[in-house]
């Protein structure tokens, strides 16, 4: 078995078919094992759904997956002894109740060496200068990380002389740009953001203004949610195409990642299509059956990622609806799966004879 | 709290029906009397355009309604009340109905019985637009114009809960009915009504079905398709999130062996007719029973087991005991919890003061009132068969309604 060690120096698209399927159905059993020895839930949901953990198993979509919600409700976690745990929640902006992660320091490691492993094939071998597009006073409360500040310095790692270019008004700090700028004329730079944060304090305001940025040779990575976006009318393509007015940047790369599978994201390519890589897979069910849909049907996605140690979270059934469209054959030279996200699985109405009150 | 005056109000909740019409019309208007000629024949016209109307074709919640309210049921009803040896009866006054928002019809019910019992009608239902309403209400008052007694009788507004509007309205009126959410009874409780008004209120409830497995198996296959038919429309209807569609259920029998069969072919039969009713769940619906599932699973004491069915139209857990978490967290759409019994009194276990009703197959009457006799249990209020569970009545929650409705005359002269 290839340890996640030996993972970590590889590049992160280069292994594909049975070899890479053989990867992760290696690390998922003991993943399974370990989860249904440590975490009671996980153990109970197991046991009430007759899923054997010890099975040997010959298809990663055999694995047993929890309903990303279920991190909602409860506090799930595989914790041996009393190591140095932190806590991630999702923001939470539109629902109330948040996804509590728990983070050991393995776990932890894991994460950040799998997402410098995927960064690499984007951002090269070197840290580039890097612009964080928010602000520096979403990270002042540690004791209790939110997914955005964990995002933030999560992706630090991958750059150097940091300028966070909103104030703590959210606004943008020209000066400081301009100076970054010039201090770093000749190289690529590296950017990073929240897709709606950016789109609401950059872009806008740049319109708003009439200014625009030159920064042509530089790469943009963002990830977020597109549901505000989406209120707007606003959806990938043209999200880049006012990016690309507005700040002369081409390379865009949006990533899907949640708080619950934190490292092992997928990284959209330069095709347009998100990526797993070698740490992670991805399966479109059939919403109804549960079962396996071939590539090419559209479906709801569940996401495999071979580093979470500390909580259940190696095998989560999203509530994102989307479509595997093939499998190491991509134009843009990864191996591994490649996908689209088709938006959230359309909210359920509810009837009964119990609310008369909130309408 | 001080009542504020109707003109300042009027703009806060919308008239629906009859159109035109104004809280003062009926407020002053003359009471029908009990069963009044004029509201049979209104009904009973109502019944026929609700059949016939294309724009309720295709409802099976408004025709089962409408077929409530045909003239040979009412006629049934009233029966019923004709009670000649006791007091004589004579309307309350004025009723204050406040509707779910989800279950369509219940309101048409609540005002149709009051109005039975000649009182007059103000009635609340959700702004939030809804079909089978709006359906409902452009055929009433297409026919209302016709039934002038009736329409200064009655009137239908929609608002936004206000707690202003509601306690202007509770000021009329001499007996309030809130048809549920333990939650809005709570809030609506909290405004007073006039010292010699009443109130009832139909609280959350749960129902539960139950089922004799050796009396199931021993059945002949027509038998066991008007069971598993009536189980469908008992459950699947309000994609059973009605309070009198069955969430848990009962297999009786002494022998598992005969239980794990009765099951095998009662699910079979229900899910080749959720094929053939072409009922569909929408995967947000499917996701919602996986999760519930799963947290009866972590909540349960006693292990749980989910059984698998083909397809998430159909979700199933087996369970020993019954767990708190099986009704809090219940999603509706065809999700059960099953657990064997070995006798009637078993039930015990699985039940509680918010159980409202329990439709069976294959218990007799007789068993029944013995087990009501013997035991006094805290809940249930009904007891049905199969495919009546949806079935409105005049009595419902443990209420006469009829009696409720009416004011009661003690006459001891002779």
């Amino acid at each position: 078995m290839i340890e996640l060690s030996e993972l970590f120096d590889e590049d992160a698209y280069s292994l594909g078919g049975d070899e890479k399927s053989a990867v992760i159905c290696d690390h998922l059993a003991l993943l399974s094992e370990h989860h249904y020895a440590h975490c009671p839930e996980y153990r109970s949901i197991c046991d009430a759904f007759g899923a054997d953990t010890a099975k040997r198993i010959s298809h990663v979509s055999e694995f047993h997956c929890l309903p990303v919600r279920l991190f909602k409700h409860y506090e799930l976690k595989s914790i041996l002894g009393d190591s140095n745990v932190k806590t991630l929640t999702s923001s939470g902006t539109t629902s109330q109740q948040v996804s509590k992660i728990f983070i050991d320091k393995q776990t932890s490691q894991y994460q950040t060496k799998a997402l410098s492993c995927i960064m690499r094939s984007y951002l090269g071998p070197k840290r580039l200068p890097m612009i964080i597009l928010d602000s520096e006073a979403v990270l002042k409360n540690r004791q209790m990380f939110s997914a955005r500040g964990g995002g933030i310095l999560g992706m630090s790692n991958f750059g150097r002389k940091h300028l966070y270019l909103f104030d703590e008004n959210m606004r943008i700090k020209h000066e400081a740009l301009e100076e970054f700028l010039d201090k770093h004329a000749e190289t690529p730079i590296f950017l990073f953001g929240f897709t709606f944060m950016i789109w609401l304090h950059l872009i806008k305001e740049l319109e708003k203004t009439g200014k625009t940025l030159n920064i042509k040779s530089a790469t943009l990575i963002h990830s977020g949610g597109w549901k505000k976006l989406e209120s707007e009318k606003v959806d990938n393509s043209m999200f880049r195409q006012r990016i690309s007015a507005a700040t002369g940047i081409e390379r865009i790369f949006n990533f899907y990642g949640m708080v619950e599978q934190m490292g092992s994201v997928y990284m959209e390519c330069e095709q347009g299509y998100f990526h797993a890589s070698v740490f992670s897979e991805i399966i479109v069910r059939d919403p109804l059956t549960g079962e396996a849909l071939e590539f090419g049907k559209n479906g709801v996605i569940e996401t495999l990622s071979i580093l979470p140690h500390s909580y259940p979270g190696h095998a989560i059934l999203t509530e994102d609806q989307g479509v595997i469209h093939g499998q190491d054959d991509c134009r843009c030279g990864r191996k591994g799966t490649y996908f689209s996200i088709l938006g959230r699985l359309p909210k359920a109405e509810i009837r009964g004879c119990s609310d008369t009150y909130e309408s | 709290m001080a009542v504020a005056t109707p003109m300042n109000l009027s703009a806060r909740y919308k008239v629906v029906c009859p159109l035109g019409s104004s809280i003062d019309s009926v407020v002053n208007s003359e009471p029908l009397g009990l069963f009044a000629d004029e509201t049979l024949q209104f009904v009973s016209e109502l019944s026929y355009a609700l059949m016939r109307d294309r724009r309720t074709a295709d409802m099976p919640e408004v025709t089962a309604l409408a077929f409530w309210m045909r003239k040979a049921n009412v006629v049934n009803i009233k029966k019923g009340f004709d009670k000649p040896s006791e007091c004589l009866r004579l309307p309350r006054g004025t009723a204050f109905h406040i509707a779910p928002s989800n279950v369509d019809t219940i309101f048409v019910y609540s005002m149709f019985l009051s109005l039975f019992c000649g009182n007059r009608n103000i009635v609340r239902i959700s702004s939030t637009p809804n079909a089978q309403v709006d359906a409902i209400l452009a055929v009433m008052n297409d026919i209302i114009t016709k039934h002038p007694r009736i329409a200064s009788s009655m009137i239908i507004v929609r608002y936004d809960h206000s707690e202003e509007v509601s306690a202007y309205f509770s000021s009329l009126c001499d007996v309030r009915m809130i048809w549920g959410g333990d939650e809005t009874i709570g809030l609506i409780r909290k405004i007073p009504l006039p010292p010699r008004a009443k109130e009832l209120t139909f609280a959350d409830r749960f129902s539960i079905a139950l089922l004799d497995a050796d009396k199931f198996l021993n059945s002949d296959s027509a038998t066991k398709h008007a069971c598993v038919e009536g189980f469908y429309r008992d459950s699947y209807w309000f994609d059973q999130m009605a309070c009198s569609s069955p969430r848990l259920v009962c297999w009786r029998s002494v022998d598992v062996q005969n239980v794990r069969r009765a099951q095998a072919e009662f699910w079979g039969r229900v899910e080749n007719l959720l094929v053939e009713e072409g009922y569909s769940t929408a995967p947000a619906v499917a996701m919602d029973k996986l999760i519930a599932q799963c947290r009866f699973a972590v909540e349960a004491t006693d292990p749980i087991s989910v059984a698998k069915t083909s397809n998430l139209r159909l979700a199933r857990v087996e369970s020993k005991s019954v767990p708190l978490a099986f009704r809090e967290s219940h999603c509706g759409g065809g999700l059960f919890l099953e657990t064997h019994i070995e006798s009637l009194t078993d039930v015990l276990h699985c039940i509680d003061q918010k159980v409202q009703t329990m439709s069976c197959f294959g218990i007799s009457e007789n068993e029944i009132k013995m087990f009501f006799a013997k035991h006094k249990p805290s809940g249930i209020d009904r007891v049905v068969k199969f495919g009546d569970a949806l079935n409105f009545s005049e009595v419902w929650d443990g209420y006469n309604l009829l009696d409720e409705l009416t004011r009661c005359i003690d006459v001891q002269i002779s």
